[in-house]
């Protein structure tokens, strides 16, 4: 398993099939993430404005706010130390051009678990303040 | 589009050419005819002979022009093409003057003969040749519209495919490879549900991965655009060139007769002054003629579409018939040899020349509007090609949009659970492992549900 960073961190989970929210918190928890989840682009926004995550993985392809309305939101309300970092999955073989910030990670689904830790740990920022120690 | 200039007709292949020499070769023992009708040849293979030998060593020029052509890739200029026609005609006086003072015992009126041929060269032969380019010209230009219509056609049927046989047929194809590997799946997983390793697990998940890969690339590499070539433009027959409407009737009548004038005129004269007169008159009876046929023509300008030479070249032979009552039923009229041999051959050579002026003035302009057209519809070929081309990305993004959601989406998470559950390797219970199951069963039934309603769900 990848050795993700041993002070507690926050991630949303924003994926419209639960299987997908489901299986990605057991691991990110088993690593010991705090892990929230969000069916649509507008509860990820909402539960990180709630939360101020450390990252937010998030589906390009979900009902309700467009992809770059989401991510437009999320790069928005970053602090200073640039949290949240935000993960862009998907099923295209390709990176959206909605995700095309440098700053923006991508991972393709179906993605392996040493990939999905590896991302986790390279774009999980934390918060100014939250308490948990910067990274 | 295609434009033939006149240096580039009157000194392309047709300047000096054998077929078209060979074509030549009806109205050239006509004029011969008509030009020895004075001439008192002891039989009438004589006379032939003459026809024969004036045109076989008026061939020499042309033989030797076509042998030079063959090294060159660009037209003779003008120059060279009036000299191989004048040097012809130089060649065809001389020998029709040798024959007629060795055979009939005549002078032989060498200045007479080679000014009645360079007559023919200077006025009759670039109107010949160019409109003989001019029709090979069209021939080509009908086979490429031809040629286009036939892609224009499929072009038509492509945007008609794009739209409901193209998503009909991505789907079809996308359903028909994956949806019995995902029952497939289905009926693996839930064969080991209750005694599921960590290889089964590994095994399906991996089979999963490549299914899901297999529906992405379908739908990215099917039904991308297709262009209709035409290898080559379809054969264009002869007749069908010379089918064209043909323009400007007066002036066709006018030139008709003005042009006959310089070499029926003189060889009345030669017979007779009264003869002289006497054809002058039938040629203006046959331009009468020719005008009023022409112009009545005009009248029903939708019948002239499509048969203008062969209506010009009956018109003129009718016209011609006129003038040949003219010369024979003038009340002055002479009624010599040669007043009737001219009126026999008037009608057909005024058939030829009609045909053959109502060409040079109007095939030009019919090969400008056919140039036009081709480049309009080539034009419509593109603009329905690239509507094609979008209608086909729209379509396929469409069902990219789609596959990824219902199906794609679930594959996905079915891998993901699987691989995940799989690496968490012996710390899971069994059950985790019959949760994930259960889990990864379901996501497949509804993918594969999703996949028989992708084609209601495109619509």
């Amino acid at each position: 398993m990848a050795a993700a960073d041993c002070s507690v961190r926050r991630v949303i989970v924003a994926d419209d099939d639960d299987l997908v929210r489901m299986v990605v918190r057991t691991v990110l928890e088993a690593e010991g993430f705090i892990v929230d989840e969000a069916a649509t682009g507008a509860d990820a926004v909402a539960a990180n404005a709630r939360e101020r995550a450390d990252l937010v993985i998030i589906d390009a392809h979900m009902p309700g706010l467009p992809l770059s309305t989401s991510l437009a939101d999320l790069v928005a309300a970053r602090d200073n130390s640039g949290a949240p970092g935000i993960v862009v999955i998907s099923g295209d073989l390709y990176r959206p051009t909605d995700a095309s910030d440098p700053t923006v990670g991508f991972l393709a689904k179906p993605v392996d678990l040493r990939t999905l830790l590896d991302t986790v740990d390279l774009f999980a920022v934390h918060p100014v303040g939250n308490g948990n120690g910067a990274t | 589009m295609q434009v033939l200039t006149t240096r580039a007709a009157l000194g392309g292949p047709w300047a000096a050419n054998g077929a078209g020499t060979l074509l030549l070769f009806p109205p050239s023992v006509l004029l011969v005819v008509l030009q020895e009708s004075t001439t008192p040849f002891p039989s009438i293979f004589a006379l032939v002979a003459t026809a024969l030998a004036q045109f076989t060593a008026g061939f020499a020029p042309v033989l030797i022009a076509m042998i030079v052509r063959r090294s060159r890739s660009t037209p003779f200029p003008l120059s060279a093409s009036f000299s191989i026609w004048i040097l012809t005609a130089v060649i065809r006086g001389v020998v029709g003057g040798v024959i007629a003072e060795t055979v009939a015992g005549v002078p032989p009126e060498y200045a007479l003969r080679i000014a009645f041929w360079l007559t023919l060269a200077v006025f009759w032969m670039p109107v010949f040749v160019y409109t003989l380019a001019h029709w090979e010209l069209r021939r080509a230009l009908l086979g490429e519209l031809d040629a286009e219509v036939i892609r224009l056609s499929a072009e038509i049927e492509r945007g008609e495919h794009a739209t409901g046989a193209l998503r009909d047929q991505l789907v079809a194809t996308v359903r028909d490879a994956v949806s019995p590997v995902i029952d497939e799946i289905r009926r693996s997983l839930a064969a080991v549900a209750h005694d599921l390793d960590q290889n089964s697990i590994r095994s399906i998940g991996g089979r999963i991965a490549i299914v899901a890969a297999d529906a992405a690339r379908i739908v990215d590499n099917a039904g991308h655009p297709r262009r209709h070539h035409v290898a080559e433009s379809p054969h264009v027959t002869k007749t069908r060139a010379v089918f064209f409407s043909v323009r400007l009737p007066l002036p066709t009548a006018l030139l008709t007769g003005l042009l006959l004038a310089p070499l029926a005129i003189p060889i009345g004269f030669r017979a007779s002054v009264a003869l002289g007169w006497e054809v002058a008159v039938a040629l203006v009876v046959v331009m009468a003629s020719l005008a009023l046929a022409f112009g009545a023509r005009r009248l029903r300008p939708e019948r002239s579409h499509g048969r203008g030479v062969a209506y010009v070249f009956v018109a003129s032979i009718l016209a011609g018939f006129t003038g040949s009552i003219a010369i024979v039923a003038l009340p002055w009229a002479t009624l010599d040899p040669t007043a009737l041999v001219l009126a026999a051959v008037l009608p057909l050579g005024v058939g030829m020349c009609g045909a053959t002026i109502g060409s040079v003035l109007g095939v030009a302009e019919a090969n400008r509007e056919l140039s036009e057209r081709i480049t309009l519809v080539r034009a419509d070929i593109d603009r329905r090609a690239q509507d094609s081309d979008a209608e086909e990305r729209r379509v396929r993004e469409q069902l990219t949009a789609v596959l990824h959601g219902p199906v794609q989406g679930r594959l996905s998470a079915c891998v993901m659970a699987l691989n995940f559950h799989e690496a968490s390797g012996d710390s899971v219970t069994a059950a985790r492992t019959t949760f994930i199951t259960s889990a990864v069963l379901d996501h497949l039934e509804a993918a594969a549900a999703d996949l028989d309603a992708l084609a209601e769900n495109l619509r």
